[in-house]
């Protein structure tokens, strides 16, 4: 029908796109083209002091700082994590929101809740919950005779970025269990019962159908928690701001203090490109290599 | 038979330990709100022995906190209603390809899910400041509104894509023009997958702390996640306030989740699949 459209309709559906794609343009696209552009130049964030053009010379900053080491390394734990961590549960959680259990409605709403919480406020509830002196965990390993382990793990240089993968974990258990409670309604449940009656136990029914069947949520899952690491910011940023010391550092964090601490705001913008491309090259490599492996 | 009992009730009882690993958090930071400072400390359930409602009286005089519910309001609504009228319009064009570029509009669009729009930080920053947009309630809503674009064009057209089209050519057939088509005829039928990405926008938008942290440095203009980020460094005598604090900033997006619970998750799941 649109073929025969008329030159007026044509030009309506112009005028009509017009605000999103400025809107868009401008305010996305723009500024992610002045990052790379700025990626080589020298400033300290002042207007009226200059911009000095360093070629490369940010991005070699970036690679050769101590903390983007510390940041990688980070950035690795956040990814073991989800896998070893947020995967399992998010399964389990899975499985009960799919399975007959009663009251299913308040286990949905309660694994699910954290992700509408701020995060901000979700750090300042764990800041007390790890509270030293007095809070809900140190009374609980002082019941239970570990009252000598010192509970402040987000003070922790050794521990801070493990307690804060925890926090993650809390937070992102629920949206994860939505990916693969998708994947579970597209089982058929003929599939299962047929298993059932052959004699299959709960658990080969669950290794030999269930977990090949969910590949594609395992993908899903897979992408969003190497792209999440790589770009993980605002749980770091309000639970320890990467410290203490450098301990938690990540991309994020380092962006964010070059620029509005250390007034570097080249270096900033060079951490800034490199998030996109590495969130860009990450996302669409695994795709290849899933699809890759779909072929096989 | 009875192994089979044993294992489904093992399976119960991680069901609700889970259940309580989330909710104690909460329930911690809600019995708190109502106790002295005294008893906050070195209890784990206890439920306060007298109600404390000073901290709630501090928490809006001193803390303002429902000052800063009010902002993160109008920051979410108005950035909703900015995606649901200028998405919409757009996503429609795409969905049906109307235009040559249709296409290539798509893919222009769906680029900024794959972008953390933090990177931009410094050059948006720069341009706030510039123009003078800082702690001004419009360039914020705009701001906000584009940083949702990807994710809310994407649901909302994948939703367009999904209706027939006897009905556009009817209404142009009689004469209808496009605006009127989208508005009067597309939207009230798509109203589910707009809504949905309307309430996704609201959601990110009322949380979201890095963009309001640099750019609203007036304590008027500020939002939740930024008020409740500074009293982080504040000195308090007692935290009950800061407890009733994120109560009273938790509470209305909790209830804004509970109503529209299958589109927030719903839209969420969807936006997950696309990654």
């Amino acid at each position: 029908m649109f073929g025969v459209m008329s030159k007026r309709k044509k030009f309506e559906a112009l005028l009509v796109s017009l605000p999103a794609f400025l809107l868009y343009s401008f305010v996305f696209i723009y500024p992610m083209i002045t990052v790379f552009r700025l990626a080589f130049f020298k400033w300290n964030g002042i207007p009226s002091s200059p911009m000095q053009y360093v070629g490369f010379r940010n991005f070699i900053a970036v690679f050769n700082d101590r903390k983007f080491m510390i940041a990688l390394r980070n950035v690795g734990i956040f990814i073991l994590s989800g896998v070893f961590l947020i995967m399992p549960v998010a399964l389990f959680l899975a499985t009960v929101i799919q399975s007959k259990i009663r009251v299913k409605r308040f286990f949905r709403t309660s694994y699910f809740m954290p992700q509408v919480i701020s995060r901000t406020a979700i750090a300042l509830m764990w800041y007390f919950l790890l509270y030293p002196e007095g809070g809900p965990l140190a009374t609980l390993f002082q019941s239970i005779g570990l009252g000598h382990i010192d509970v402040n793990f987000l003070g922790s240089q050794k521990y801070a970025i493990y307690a804060i993968t925890v926090i993650n974990a809390w937070t992102y258990a629920g949206f994860n269990m939505l990916i693969f409670s998708a994947g579970l309604t597209s089982i058929p449940n003929e599939i299962l019962e047929a298993a059932e009656v052959d004699g299959a136990s709960g658990f080969k029914r669950f290794r030999y159908i269930t977990v090949p069947m969910l590949k594609s949520s395992f993908q899903i899952f897979i992408l969003n928690a190497v792209v999440g690491s790589i770009t993980t910011f605002e749980m770091v940023y309000v639970t320890t701001g990467g410290g203490p010391g450098s301990a938690s550092e990540v991309f994020g964090t380092l962006l964010y203090k070059n620029a509005f601490t250390y007034n570097n705001y080249g270096y900033s913008n060079a951490m800034g490109a490199f998030l996109i491309v590495a969130s860009f090259v990450a996302s669409i490599l695994l795709r290849k290599m899933f699809a890759y492996s779909d072929r096989k | 038979m009875k192994k089979i009992r044993i294992r489904s009730i093992i399976f119960v009882l991680f069901a609700i330990l889970f259940a309580a690993i989330f909710i104690y958090p909460i329930y911690f930071t809600v019995v708190s709100s109502f106790k002295n400072n005294n008893e906050i400390w070195n209890t784990m359930f206890s439920l306060p022995s007298k109600i404390e409602w000073s901290n709630y009286t501090s928490a809006i005089q001193d803390v303002k906190i429902l000052k800063a519910v009010l902002n993160s309001f109008i920051f979410s609504l108005g950035a909703s209603f900015v995606v649901v009228i200028v998405v919409t319009m757009a996503a429609y064009v795409c969905a049906r390809n109307i235009l040559k570029v249709s296409k290539f509009l798509k893919t222009y669009y769906l680029l900024g899910m794959m972008v953390p729009p933090y990177a931009m930080l410094i050059p948006v920053v720069t341009m706030f400041t510039r123009l003078g947009f800082r702690d001004k309630y419009w360039p914020m809503i705009l701001l906000y509104a584009a940083i949702n674009f990807p994710m809310s064009f994407y649901l909302i057209s994948s939703y367009i894509e999904g209706i027939s089209q006897d009905l556009d050519e009817v209404a142009l057939l009689d004469g209808c023009d496009l605006f009127t088509l989208i508005f009067r005829i597309i939207f009230p039928i798509a109203r589910p997958g707009i809504f949905t990405g309307a309430i996704i926008t609201f959601l990110a938008v009322y949380n979201e702390l890095i963009f309001a942290n640099t750019l609203l440095t007036n304590q008027a203009m500020k939002t939740i996640s930024v008020r409740l980020l500074g009293l982080q460094g504040e000195r308090f005598t007692s935290y009950g306030p800061m407890f009733a604090s994120i109560v009273l900033s938790v509470v209305p997006i909790l209830i804004v989740y509970l109503i529209f619970q299958d589109r927030v998750e719903g839209g969420i799941a969807e936006g997950a699949v696309k990654g």
